[in-house]
């Protein structure tokens, strides 16, 4: 058990790297998102993202389909790929929900990190033997580079939120060795 | 709500005591003992509460004390 010296609403909520610091808290004060406000951001963004996600298999590349821009089959190539990123958003969407609830540090949390890291694992594999699929299959490679592009397009956006909510657990940890460190 | 303060400075006037003896007798550093002297720290381990008295040869109470948070100053009577 300990004794907390608490400094009731004064709680320090800056990132100093030293313990104490100078003591005067007030000036590198820097503005804090709380944590069911930030957790409703990222899950907007990533709900961006999982509609973005679902919008090139299911209505973008089956219309260039139609129009004879790419080859039948290119949609069901598309959807076997953004399936470990639709993985990547459902672990990513609980892990934004359990920030907001401020259930930062669980073990639940560490599952859902692992299996974001499992899904772009298998992602990239996917990607990679569809590449090779798709550079045997076609001789026109003009139409490939828009696709290409879109791909991008969509794993940065991936990326951002993963990037997000690493951010998000990074403050909280920062936060919590913050708090520690001042545990005489 | 109030805050408690560490009088640290008193007791180790009254025993003679600089703060680096101390922290080399309990086995805290000088910066530690230094961030409770001056109410900065967050907590208190009671083992090392207990290492303090121990050497101190006092009570957690002659230590901590709990100062309220001062009453909200009464508004002056406004002109009407």
């Amino acid at each position: 058990m300990e004794l907390q010296h608490h400094h009731g609403p004064d709680r320090d909520r800056t990132l100093p790297n030293t313990p104490g610091g100078s003591g005067r808290d007030g000036g590198r004060r820097r503005a804090h998102i709380p944590h069911h406000t930030l957790a409703i951001l990222l899950e907007a963004t990533d709900a961006c993202v999982v509609a973005i996600c679902l919008a090139l298999p299911l209505i973008v590349i089956p219309a260039a389909e139609r129009a004879g821009e790419l080859k039948r089959g290119s949609a069901l190539l598309a959807a076997l790929g953004m399936l470990p990123l639709a993985v990547v958003a459902v672990c990513a969407w609980r892990l934004f929900s359990a920030i907001g609830r401020e259930e930062t540090f669980t073990s639940g949390n560490v599952r859902r990190l692992r299996t974001i890291g499992v899904a772009f694992a298998v992602s990239a594999v996917v990607w990679l033997a569809e590449l090779v699929v798709v550079l045997a299959a076609t001789a026109d490679s003009r139409r490939l580079v828009p696709l290409g592009l879109a791909m991008a397009f969509v794993f940065c956006l991936v990326l951002a939120v993963v990037s997000s909510a690493l951010a998000s657990l990074t403050a909280a940890a920062t936060e919590l060795k913050t708090d520690n460190d001042l545990v005489i | 709500m109030g805050r408690i303060t560490i009088t640290l400075d008193n007791i180790l006037a009254q025993r003679r005591m600089t703060l680096t003896e101390l922290s080399q007798r309990v086995g805290v550093t000088v910066a530690n003992l230094s961030i409770l002297k001056t109410g900065k720290a967050r907590a208190v381990r009671f083992t090392t509460l207990a290492a303090i008295c121990a050497e101190l040869g006092c009570q957690p109470a002659d230590l901590l004390h709990y100062e309220p948070e001062p009453p909200e100053s009464p508004e002056s009577p406004g002109t009407e």
